[in-house]
């Protein structure tokens, strides 16, 4: 189990220690960013594997954030991950359509967080299946 | 790093302003079991207050049984130094809900394991859709098989009667055919002019039921004979069906314009008969012009080629459509359009058994475009 470094940007302070405590246990380790200035900045110099994004934030909201990712050099091939509220098929198609490699839903749980990003990873920095033991269902 | 963070001996006040709100099953306990911290949506979801639970480990908090598997899980998480997932049940107020959950070890500076954290998430509803798509879609495939099942039983006791009745059906017509002949061949002078007009109407009728009997037999053939398909060259087979078609016009002009015919691979013969039945009727259907147009047209489309057989006809409404491919359904009166009523029947038998399409456009006074297609080349 590799592990990804991954950008996480995200103004809530509950969802980004969810997020962190959630990429910790699957092997990853986490960049932190609060804002979109910020993300943009962490991301040039970390050069991270993969980027989760919130689509909502103040000042600079996810989408432009994203677009600017985008624009620079290093940023330009990183898979971005979009965490969004937003439920509606509809808006998970703007949200592909705006350049985000993929999506997860919140509230964030451990499950699809763990598939999205090894849906978005590089083969050897996914966390990859998590065996499970034989006896590990209990009665 | 967030692991070592927590590991590093954190206050459960510190674990709990950081993580007590989460929206997800959180906990975590020390390497001798005891709960350090859990989050609200655990207390929420075991149904245990955190004063109840910190503090205590597994054995104080569940059934012996269960307890023992909870402490030899987070052993086996220990051992393996990396996240293990686990599946279990719990009863909630509302039932059993079905947990998935991912525990880690904490590490230290020196990548040892200091406590055993969990987050889990309630798959319980998703599990119970997916398990029920399952059940349905299992239900579904055998309603959908016994059916079919059904279908070609039918089919082929449907296919058997037709035959054995229109096989029956021709001995006494040939019978009611042949006397009338007879009658009027040998017994010219004992009848009169009327009695000679209602025998040639007998003798009519008698052959006009005969081809449909024809009709009736060809169509219940068609379910049981195998295909031979082979590379037919359909402007051939056009030519042919156009020669006695225009052959058999008594004076009327009709235009045909053939466009270019590409090979395709079919039962040469079934085939024909498609061409010749959908020929007749816009042979037929444009009677009323003085000059018809009838165009025989071919394009490649999507890797299969589709004909058209296109008229200025009497057309149809469109409304209708549906019924145009039914055995025996006719949109117009039989006096203005004679007909069995098995032509376009006939044709949808032969384009389905070729794995193709048949359909038809029409404008009510305006004439009607017939098309079709042979499926793939296979």
């Amino acid at each position: 189990m590799a592990g990804a470094r991954i950008l996480v940007v995200e103004d809530n302070h509950d969802n980004l220690r969810l997020m962190k405590l959630m990429l910790a246990a699957l092997g990853h380790e986490p960049i932190l960013a609060t804002s979109g200035e910020e993300g943009i900045e962490a991301g040039i110099r970390e050069r991270p594997d993969l980027i989760l994004m919130d689509l909502q934030m103040p000042h600079m909201d996810g989408f432009e954030t994203a677009h600017r990712m985008r624009q620079e050099p290093e940023l330009e091939t990183t898979p971005i991950v979009a965490v969004t509220a937003l439920a509606m098929a509809g808006d998970r198609e703007d949200v592909l359509r705006a350049g985000f490699d993929s999506y997860v839903d919140k509230p964030i749980n451990i499950e699809t967080f763990w598939e999205a990003l090894d849906a978005a990873l590089p083969e050897d920095k996914r966390t990859g299946p998590i065996v499970l033991p034989a006896n590990g269902t209990a009665a | 790093m967030v692991v070592r963070l927590l590991a590093a001996g954190n206050a459960p006040a510190e674990l709990d302003a950081q993580f007590g709100r989460a929206k997800a099953p959180i906990d975590v306990k020390d390497l001798d079991g005891r709960y350090v911290f859990v989050s609200d949506e655990w207390t929420r979801a075991y149904g245990m207050s955190r004063d109840a639970v910190l503090g205590r480990t597994d054995f104080d908090l569940f059934r012996a049984d269960e307890a023992e598997e909870r402490r030899a899980r987070d052993q086996d998480v220990i051992a393996a130094g990396k996240a293990l997932r686990f599946d279990e049940t719990v009863q909630m107020d509302d039932g059993p809900h079905a947990l998935m959950s991912i525990r880690f070890p904490l590490l230290n500076d020196f990548a040892e394991a200091t406590a055993v954290c969990g987050i889990a998430t309630d798959v319980t509803i998703r599990k119970r859709a997916q398990d029920r798509i399952a059940a349905l879609k299992e239900e579904l495939e055998l309603r959908v098989a016994e059916r079919a099942e059904q279908l070609e039983v039918a089919n082929r006791e449907l296919e058997a009667f037709t035959y054995s009745v229109s096989h029956d059906l021709r001995a006494p017509l040939r019978a009611i055919d042949g006397y009338s002949r007879l009658l009027l061949e040998d017994h010219a002078d004992a009848l009169d002019d009327e009695a000679r007009r209602y025998l040639e109407t007998v003798r009519a009728s008698t052959q006009e039921m005969g081809e449909l009997i024809d009709g009736l037999l060809r169509f219940s053939r068609l379910g049981n004979e195998p295909l031979t398909r082979c590379a037919v060259e359909p402007s051939e087979l056009v030519a042919s069906v156009l020669d006695e078609l225009l052959a058999g016009l008594d004076g009327r002009q009709v235009d045909v314009d053939v466009g270019e015919l590409p090979l395709v691979e079919a039962d040469p013969l079934l085939l024909r008969q498609v061409f010749a039945n959908l020929l007749a009727n816009a042979f037929k259907y444009t009677r009323s012009r003085p000059v018809a147009h009838v165009a025989v047209e071919a394009v490649e489309q999507d890797g299969e080629t589709r004909f058209a057989v296109r008229d200025d006809g009497i057309g149809f409404d469109m409304r209708f459509a549906d019924k145009l491919f039914g055995v025996f359904q006719r949109l117009n009166r039989v006096e203005e359009y004679e007909g069995s009523g098995l032509g376009l029947a006939l044709v949808e038998r032969i384009v389905h058994r070729h794995g193709g399409r048949v359909w038809a456009e029409a404008v009510e006074g305006e004439g009607a475009t017939f098309y079709f297609t042979l499926g793939g080349k296979t």
